[in-house]
């Protein structure tokens, strides 16, 4: 059989490369024989015998969609009860060119898949099929008419056997075309599903109204809408009706929740200021820290943020769309929508590619591909990679580079490879940058600034300093306490009895200030970090460790100079007199904190020589003064400050309980203080002796510097923060006052239940989270009322005791000594410090949250592994319920000191109820709550569960591959653990440090286990065989030897 | 029993991919992008004698390719008698495109890299099918202008050239037949177009004297499995004896045409 073939041109407009337009031709040639591929076909159009007749016969019409239908209602079409569904390639082409690459290969799918009995068919290639498209016009219009052109074909050549019914959307359409031809229909979608679905399968019509809507937002052709120019932002935020501030992103439900923290000037003001931003099209392409300006909404449109704990786990969109009921929502807050951005904060992400992201397939290699990042707050963002196939399983930084009008995702580039998921360091480097710490090695022009102390050159003092300080290294008896194995001593006390009958106390600081010069490189660099950061394993120092470790830290028995504050107390502890300056001082003994407290509570005097290495080697009569006059100090002090305590306490201070607080509050170590030990009289009395200094520094340098001090504060917390503790308390019965930290301090003292002693320990706690951050701030800056600090009830407060690892402190030695006229450097002015001490609070909080980050790591390595078996003892534990929210609780796990969310119903709306015999199970059911408490009630029976409830919950890893992993946290029992009673006091900091050690070790054994890996069991044979021959046999050596005797004898 | 055999390896040619990403060279009902089946051929039309002042000049359209050329000689050689061969004659080609001859404007009508290598190529092939031995110490002149490019150039030039060394009346040993042929989805395709040459496939181009099936020229660009190169090639040669027929035919219209014509002006 030959063909006749036509051909005939077209001509196609392309873009170049260069921006210009290109016109090409493509010729067509056509044919009368296009095979039909239909059993019906007379004409026996089919090339060979084998290929399948794929139309059916037995329907009772083909369908033939327009590209528009194929396009927006593929999804309707895919539905598996449509078959003898003819695509023209007019409409393939459309679905390619003007749809997406996934969209055509779902099409394709259709075909491909034969039970669908559906083909594509070549109308472009048949004679009669075809019409060309006309001068000018509308490529819709055309696809229509060749689609119609294509049916009206189908139907002829089938010899009127099967009606043929063409899909479209466009209502003109079907007037123009449905009369034409007796038995070809031109029908809408809806009205075909109407005639033919409605009573096979209902959920089509839904399905359709979905797709429709969706279409409806699609064709605004845009994703978001444009930001107003600068000069009506400028106008808007004149007049108050735009709002400017930060855009912070809801962690738990970062898809469609977020809010605006309006500016920092702002601070005082309530919550109601802050703007909630609901879904991503009100949030515009703001991602989470950009500057923003915002409109409010009328109020009409003002809704309330969601109670539902969010599964943490992606697929935000879908969860979005779903859950749309209002009922589980707070009250109504203002809403807002984001209608300019003043400045952008992008920084680096750490992201990883999805998980099931194909890899492979030659043509993609240049693909654009979506890559998760690690923070749930940043949206996904668009790269575009070659490495994909080798970076699959790594973590990747990468940074964003624009957002455009019309994508639903910003556009980045990848920056570098961090390593394989999973691995320790990989997580380590994707917390540090994720918080934006910089951990680099100094540099050498920084460590040529650096004194040198070398066994050949000792660093020695300088005696024309020394003549300019007050030298306290004879006459004061100087010593430490710190943590066991502290490496950088930055503070020691002194405490002596004056002839008078007055008490001498002092406070010796590390002098840093006199190492570290304004505006060095050192400065530089220590600015930058502004912190040392503790992470779980390891940490990052502030300065290097010349200082840090030796020059800086005040160990026993050598010379240092220190800048000292000296107080004169009267036998009543009321301060007589107060020194500050520069001082000599050679501190006596290096105490840690156990052997204190043992000494104060009068440990036995061979105990104390065997325990101080200082005092080994002194015997007699010496021997027994020198502990008598250290044991007369210690009890001097903590005499002082327990007295200073109390006063504190008189004023309304606040004693909370968890590591945050500590962190956040107190003076002492506690922040390397992850090795466990008990809370001693000792730590209170060393850190009551600090903020003693700090508050008499802070009182020095805002008298002498009242525009531009360094100070630090701590603004009161919020009233409704307050609403979870007190509804927790009231359930037990307690009453918390929250009017002022004083009511609250003492209101807390009376929460204890004697039964159960982790309650006092959980209120603590919650109030702690009700809590503002401590900031920094310059005088200059704030009204002299806001100087106060909450926590410690001080009307001024600073850092002065820790400069080792802390520049704020450095900072405030500077402004210290220049108030006493030691020191005469150029202090930053109001402008810059108010800078200074922004970054210095940002770079804190980067540092605690990569700290409590690294530590969440560390938990869920340990419990990588664990938990497959229920009766493992690490992973059944107890919990107290503290929160209750629309579907679960929040619990609190004393004993790794984890919180989390337990569900009770699952996402599929299931509840989980606990049979008799103690196993849970998913069943169908309802769930009511109140503030105190959540009923679960299903057909077995009904079970409430009440605020500070215990239950016991089993800890799994809850596995994540683009974000940090979690713990999963799920019912077991009703009732407390059983072993929960005795030790749960003080466990928590145990079971943290434990695990960090377990941890490192097993990574260590991992590193050691992959490095004799590769050589194999057989390894000595095989070298033996292959490897070069030993030294003392091999011909090299011998020649070399050779080599040498010749050099010998030349010379 | 091969006259001359050339096969040259270039590595791919790089080409702008962009636009045409994702289009299928060959679909499951197996029509190529163009409408043709893998075995047809595109529309031939071709003219002999198209100008009066050459010795002999041809037009060929083959698809959307569409070349002129003209043929001088055999006539002294220019430029002194250095260049003259002694015992037999020299074939000087000229390959080159117009300006507007591809979708962006050309710069360099000849002499870039690709007309030097594509004139080389003419020369060798007609150097193999000229009876060269015929005209010692003379020259023949083959200029070849492709007006517009639709991929196949070289074979559209070589059939050029052949019809006008036809019209020119030079003694040949046959005619010289050349066309394109590539391998997609375990499917041999036939004179290929501009879009099937730029999607990065094997291409194959063969010149050959079709009644004795001789190979005058081989090329082949990208990677093809070596067990099917002798389908690919199978399928190429068919290709020009296809090309042949078209060739012959319109040879013997031109011929008859002439004469007729020449008839009329004697009587």
């Amino acid at each position: 059989m030959t063909d006749i073939l036509q051909k005939s041109n077209r001509f196609l407009r392309f873009k170049s490369s260069k921006g210009g337009g290109v016109c090409v031709v493509r010729e067509i040639y056509r044919r009368e024989t296009v095979p039909c591929q239909s059993s019906l076909c007379l004409n026996n159009c089919q090339e060979s015998t084998e290929e399948l007749h794929l139309l059916p016969r037995e329907v009772t019409h083909y369908l033939m969609p327009d590209p528009a239908v194929a396009r927006d209602y593929l999804e309707i079409l895919e539905e598996s009860s449509f078959t003898g569904i003819i695509f023209t390639q007019t409409t393939v082409h459309s679905v390619q060119h003007e749809g997406s690459r996934k969209l055509l290969s779902r099409l394709k799918n259709i075909v491909k898949d034969k039970r669908r009995r559906s083909i594509i068919f070549h109308n472009e290639f048949q004679t009669y099929a075809y019409c060309e498209r006309e001068q000018g016009e509308i490529l819709a219009v055309w696809q229509r008419r060749a689609t119609f052109q294509c049916a009206e074909w189908f139907y002829n050549h089938l010899a009127g056997q099967m009606p043929i019914v063409m899909l479209t959307d466009d209502q003109q359409t079907c007037e123009e075309y449905g009369k034409k031809t007796v038995n070809v229909f031109v029908l809408t979608v809806e009205d075909y599903l109407n005639r033919f679905w409605k009573d096979i399968s209902p959920g089509l019509m839904e399905l359709y109204y979905s797709l429709k809507a969706s279409v409806g937002r699609k064709s605004k052709g845009k994703e978001y809408s444009g930001y107003l120019p600068q000069d009506m932002l400028t106008a808007g935020l004149k007049s108050g009706k735009l709002i400017q501030g930060f855009l912070q992103v809801n962690r738990n439900n970062a898809f469609t929740e977020a809010f605006v923290r309006t500016s920092r000037q702002d601070m005082t003001e309530e919550s109601s200021s802050d703007i909630f931003i609901y879904s991503s099209a009100a949030r515009n392409r703001a991602v989470h820290g950009d500057l923003v300006v915002v409109e409010i909404l009328p109020k009409s449109h003002w809704r309330g943020r969601s109670l539902i704990i969010k599964d943490e786990e992606g697929e935000g969109e879908d969860a979005a769309a779903r859950k749309d009921d209002r009922e589980d929502t707070t009250p109504a807050l203002p809403t807002g929508q984001v209608v300019g951005i003043v400045q952008r904060n992008w920084k680096e992400y750490v992201a990883t590619f999805a998980q099931d992201e194909e890899t492979g397939s030659g043509d993609k290699k240049a693909g654009k591909v979506l890559v998760i990042p690690y923070d749930y707050r940043i949206p996904k963002i668009r790269i575009s990679t070659r490495q994909m196939n080798a970076l699959i399983d790594h973590r990747i930084v990468v940074r964003i580079d624009s957002w455009e009008i019309d994508s639903q995702y910003p556009n980045g580039h990848v920056v570098r490879s961090l390593g394989k998921r999973g691995d320790l360091e990989t997580e380590i480097a994707a917390i540090l940058i994720e918080n934006s710490i910089s951990v680099n090695q100094f540099s050498d022009a920084q460590m040529k600034e650096m004194p040198a102390d070398t066994p050949e050159r000792p660093w020695r003092m300088d005696e024309s300093e020394v003549n300019k300080r007050r030298d306290l290294r004879d006459t004061h008896l100087v010593f430490s306490i710190d943590p066991k194995g502290c490496e950088d001593v930055d503070d020691t006390l002194s405490v002596r009895l004056l002839e008078t009958g007055n008490i001498e106390l002092g406070v010796h600081i590390a002098d840093v200030s006199y190492y570290v010069r304004p505006d060095s490189l050192t400065d530089i660099e220590a600015r930058e970090r502004s912190t040392t950061v503790y992470l779980a394993d390891r940490r990052y120092d502030m300065l290097p460790a010349i200082l840090s470790a030796n020059l800086c830290s005040l160990v026993s028995g050598v010379d240092r100079y220190a800048v000292s504050v000296i107080w004169e107390l009267s036998p009543n502890y009321d301060v007589l007199d107060v020194w500050y300056g520069r001082t000599v001082i050679k501190s006596r003994y290096k105490l840690f904190y156990e052997l204190a407290q043992a000494i104060s509570e009068g440990l036995s005097s061979e105990e104390v020589v065997r325990n101080i290495p200082e005092l080994q080697g002194i015997t007699g009569q010496e021997l027994v003064e020198r502990i008598q006059e250290l044991r007369t100090a210690i009890g001097y002090l903590m005499a002082i400050s327990r007295h200073l305590k109390a006063r504190r306490v008189r004023g309304g201070a606040l004693e909370l309980e968890s590591v945050e607080v500590q962190v956040q509050l107190s003076e002492t170590k506690s922040i390397e203080d992850l090795t466990p030990k008990e809370h001693l009289e000792i730590h209170d009395t060393v850190a009551d002796c600090m903020i003693f200094a700090n508050h008499w520094v802070a009182k020095k340098i805002t008298e002498s510097l009242p525009n531009q001090a360094l100070l630090r504060h701590h603004p009161p917390p919020r009233e409704e923060q307050f609403s979870n503790l007190k509804n927790c308390a009231a359930t037990h019965g307690f009453d918390i006052k929250t009017k002022s930290n004083k009511d609250l301090a003492e209101s807390l003292d009376k929460c204890v239940d004697p039964q159960d002693p982790v309650v006092n320990k959980l209120l603590r706690m919650l109030a702690t989270q009700a809590m503002t951050n401590a900031e920094y701030f310059s005088t200059g800056s704030l009204s002299r009322d806001q100087f106060f600090h909450y926590g410690l009830a001080l009307d001024l407060y600073t850092h002065f005791t820790s400069p080792i690892r802390r520049y704020a402190d450095i900072l405030v030695h500077r402004q210290l000594l220049s108030a006493v006229g030691e020191d005469n450097v150029k202090l930053p002015s109001n402008t810059e410090l108010d800078d200074m001490s922004k970054h210095i609070n940002q770079k804190h909080r980067a540092a605690q949250y990569a700290q409590r980050e690294s530590q969440e790591l560390f938990q869920c390595l340990f419990f990588k592994g664990r938990g497959g078996s229920d009766d493992d003892e690490h992973c059944i534990v107890d919990a107290i319920i503290y929160q209750i929210r629309a579907n679960g609780l929040f619990v609190y796990v004393p004993r790794y000191g984890i919180k989390g969310p337990v569900y009770l119903r699952s996402k599929e709306g299931q509840v989980l109820y606990l049979q008799t015999n103690g196993s849970p199970e998913w069943t169908g059911g309802e769930i009511s709550r109140t503030d105190q408490y959540i009923t679960v009630t299903c057909l077995y029976g009904q079970k409430t569960y009440r605020l500070l409830d215990h239950i016991t919950v089993k800890l799994t890893l809850l596995e994540s591959w683009a974000h940090s992993s979690g713990l999963k946290l799920q019912l077991m029992s009703n009732s407390p653990h059983k072993s929960s009673q005795q030790e749960v006091k003080n466990l928590a900091k145990q079971q943290k440090a434990e695990i960090i050690k377990e941890v490192s070790s097993a990574a260590e054994d991992k590193r050691c286990m992959q490095m004799s890996h590769d050589l194999g069991p057989n390894f000595s044979e095989l070298k033996k065989q292959y490897g070069q021959t030993p030294e003392e046999q091999s011909l090299y050596s011998l020649f070399e030897s050779f080599r040498e005797t010749a050099l010998f004898s030349a010379r | 029993m091969f006259s001359c055999y050339i096969v040259t390896f270039c590595s791919p040619r790089i080409r702008k991919t962009s636009s045409m990403a994702g289009m299928e060279l060959l679909s499951d009902q197996g029509f190529r992008i163009d409408g043709r089946k893998p075995k047809e051929l595109r529309r031939i039309q071709c003219r002999l004698g198209v100008f009066n002042q050459a010795d002999g000049s041809a037009y060929i359209e083959q698809g959307n390719t569409k070349v002129l050329a003209a043929v001088y000689g055999p006539h002294e050689t220019a430029g002194g008698r250095g260049k003259a061969l002694h015992d037999r004659v020299l074939v000087n080609c000229q390959y080159s495109m117009a300006t507007f001859s591809t979708g962006e404007r050309k710069r360099r009508p000849r002499g870039d890299r690709k007309s030097k290598e594509m004139t080389m190529h003419l020369q060798q092939t007609f150097n193999a099918a000229i009876m060269t031995s015929l005209y010692p110490r003379s020259q023949i002149d083959i200029y070849v202008e492709v007006l517009q490019s639709d991929g196949g150039n070289y074979c559209a030039s070589v059939n050029a050239a052949t019809l006008a060394l036809i019209d020119a009346g030079i003694p040949m040993k046959d005619y010289v037949c050349a066309c394109s042929a590539s391998f997609v989805k375990d499917c041999p395709m036939v004179d290929i177009n501009f879009l099937e040459e730029s999607s990065g496939g094997p291409e194959l181009i063969v010149a050959t004297l079709p009644k004795s099936s001789q190979i005058v020229f081989l090329e082949m660009n990208s990677r093809l499995h070596e067990d099917n190169l002798s389908k690919v090639l199978d399928v190429a040669v068919k290709g020009t004896k296809d090309v042949y027929q078209v060739l012959d035919n319109a040879v013997r219209d031109h011929i008859s045409e002439v004469s007729a014509f020449h008839k009329l002006d004697q009587s």
